[in-house]
């Protein structure tokens, strides 16, 4: 009788749940990338344009289609939680029922905050505890490039996480932690082609993610005040770098997720923009549920992709 | 052996629409699912009036949290000058105190040239009349913001003898009468706080987004700042209460927010050219005030004299990576021992 395997490998875990998947993360990415645009960014800067009071019927329209998308992002990340627990758990594997109790784990915590039975220092060991119990379920699925991007990015949000951790608690946390932890994300993101998306080029979708790339750098070089208030509010950078690092990083991570979907991998084309949306450190739940998720995604596959390795 | 795998019924395509239902539902409710995770600074109730004195024995025993900042910089491509600010909050007969320390090895408090710029700190609250929280960029014309900003050439004092600095200057003397002086003090005759030398060392300001800074009628924050030599200590006061809607105000169990903004008067920050944090919640508590916050005194050990928790550190900033590594090579060498022939 053949063994089974302590932990499926992809290959092996090659549970069709796409029908589970089909259109919910594509939705809450949406959903989110529509939130982000529209409330984390248009909101904060819009209200500065001169004259905008002649603009009100339009700037509202705006800013509620924005505040719908939060509220439909914050509905479809529990669906797609759960729809990621589910599928840890179907995989059969150690790392998957530590995967799927990571995830339950994280609703449940959430759910206490919001009731005020748990404090923020709880919370936030929560919140670590989750990604943790998922980065072996995703390591083993993503393979051993992608599991190295994994561990960068995961890496960058426990320090961001730990600082304010050690503050809840009393402590003062080291200075250091804050730079070092943006220093991983942005190598997470510079390297993100190399990584999750080798193989080929795509001339069409170099020359839009570089124009990206461009509009970062420009930004940053226009307004850093601005700029930089909004990468710390929203994605927990807080600009420790030249321009041109955090130009080259966003170019970076756009081709990554394009190319991915233009291959047809969904699930690191969605994980990844998942983890750009939900940014680094603690913000707040939604935004670590959208890393939570993004490590799910990351470790499965929607419809159309094949059931073997995730990444060749 | 192939392993089960389960269906669907297509109803799943409804489960977007049912989001979009949801969505509805949250906003009409104004429902939030989600809770924030940023830092929360507690305001206890000190036993004593600690005044302006930043030294006072009250911060011994007050809540501190470190705030990062922006990387703000004003000559390009160099790093930020101000990462991180210290921030402490107690009050006392109804009246907040807010102590912020930060990194500084000079103290820039003399503004004779105009190249040259002072050293500053000051401290964001939502308004009282605002209907949302505003965005921290001066706010907005819905939900404006309350700003104390306290400039380290005002806690000087106002330069009285330019000769003590331009020793080759000579002034004649204005032909004005008392009735003519703001024609040759046109700062003055514009409102512009910083003219008038005797309004303390914060002003108190508010604002409804970029260009609409303005001094507030009441002037009653009052602040003193002290550089030890390589760093500043601010505390910044002002009673609980205030009846202009545009000014913030406080009362015991609320929470608010608050940001922070830094200028290095030696890196040339001045006007919009600072360091800045986002928005942290502050939580008027009426218990005394604490290193800690209660909850987590209660399943941790206390902080260490000088606030470096040594296990905690420890623990989260190492132990973590550790358990991922383990846990990842584990699981690998164990799934290779099993599929081997």
């Amino acid at each position: 009788m053949t063994a089974r395997p302590l932990i499926a490998t992809p290959s092996r875990a090659a549970v069709d749940l796409g029908a589970w998947t089909r259109g919910l993360p594509q939705a809450l990415v949406a959903a989110a990338a529509v939130e982000l645009l529209l409330l984390r960014l248009f909101t904060r800067t819009a209200i500065h344009i001169p004259g905008i009071d002649q603009f009100a019927g339009p700037y509202t329209v705006l800013a509620e289609t924005g505040r719908l998308a939060y509220y439909a992002a914050t509905a479809l990340l529990v669906m797609v939680l759960a729809s990621v627990a589910l599928r840890a758990l179907a995989a059969r594997s150690l790392a998957g029922a530590l995967a799927a109790l990571g995830i339950g784990l994280f609703l449940v915590g959430a759910a206490a905050a919001l009731a005020g039975s748990v404090n923020d220092l709880a919370l936030a060991a929560i919140t670590l505890a989750a990604i943790a119990a998922l980065v072996p379920f995703t390591a083993t699925a993503l393979g051993p490039r992608g599991a190295a991007g994994l561990l960068l990015f995961v890496g960058a949000f426990a320090l961001a996480a730990a600082f304010r951790a050690i503050e809840m608690a009393g402590g003062h946390a080291p200075s250091a932690l804050l730079p070092a932890a943006e220093s991983l994300a942005l190598l997470f993101a510079l390297s993100a082609p190399l990584l999750f998306a080798r193989g080929g080029r795509n001339r069409r979708l170099l020359i839009l993610a570089a124009s990206l790339g461009a509009l970062v750098f420009l930004a940053l070089l226009a307004n850093a005040a601005t700029v930089k208030i909004l990468a710390l509010w929203s994605f927990g950078l807080a600009g420790y770098f030249p321009a041109v690092v955090y130009g080259a990083a966003a170019a970076a991570l756009l081709y990554a997720v394009l190319v991915a979907a233009h291959r047809g991998r969904w699930s690191v084309a969605l994980g990844l923009a998942l983890l750009v949306l939900g940014g680094i450190g603690l913000q707040s739940t939604y935004q670590s549920g959208l890393v939570v998720a993004s490590l799910g995604l990351l470790a499965g596959r929607t419809v159309g992709e094949k059931p073997a390795q995730v990444l060749t | 052996m192939k392993l089960p795998f389960v269906r669907v019924p297509r109803s799943l395509f409804l489960i977007p629409l049912l989001a979009v239902a949801a969505a509805v539902a949250l906003r009409l409710t104004d429902t939030n699912l989600a809770t924030a995770q940023t830092p929360v600074l507690t305001a206890g109730l000190a036993a004593e009036d600690p005044g302006l004195d930043p030294d006072a024995a009250v911060w011994q025993s007050a809540q501190a949290i470190d705030v990062p900042l922006t990387a703000q910089t004003a000559i390009y491509p160099a790093g930020g000058s101000i990462p991180l600010v210290r921030a402490q909050a107690v009050h006392f007969n109804d009246t907040l105190f807010v102590r912020v320390a930060w990194q500084d090895d000079s103290a820039d408090d003399l503004t004779d040239a105009v190249d040259k710029f002072a050293d500053a700190v000051a401290l964001e609250f939502p308004a009282q009349a605002a209907s949302t929280v505003p965005a921290v960029c001066m706010g907005q014309a819905d939900a404006g913001v309350n700003i104390w900003y306290w400039r380290a050439d005002s806690n000087r004092g106002p330069l009285t003898d330019l000769a003590q600095v331009h020793e080759g200057a000579v002034v004649d003397s204005l032909p004005y009468t008392p009735e003519e002086a703001d024609r040759f003090f046109p700062a003055r005759k514009a409102g512009n706080p910083v003219a008038y030398p005797n309004t303390g060392a914060v002003q108190n300001l508010v604002a409804r987004a970029f260009g609409t800074l303005t001094p507030a009628a009441d002037q009653a924050v009052q602040g003193l700042g002290k550089h030890d030599g390589n760093k500043w200590i601010v505390v910044i006061v002002r009673p609980f209460a205030s009846a202009n809607p545009d000014l913030t105000a406080f009362q015991v169990g609320d929470t608010t927010d608050m940001a922070v903004a830094v200028w290095n008067g030696s890196q040339r920050d001045r006007n919009g050219q600072k360091a800045v944090s986002q928005f942290m919640r502050l939580s008027i508590s009426d218990q005394p005030p604490s290193a800690a916050p209660a909850a987590a005194a209660a399943i941790l050990p206390p902080a260490e004299e000088g606030g470096l928790n040594w296990p905690l550190l420890i623990g989260l900033s190492l132990g973590l990576p550790i358990v991922l590594v383990l846990s990842f090579i584990w699981i690998t060498l164990a799934n290779e021992r099993r599929a081997a022939p």
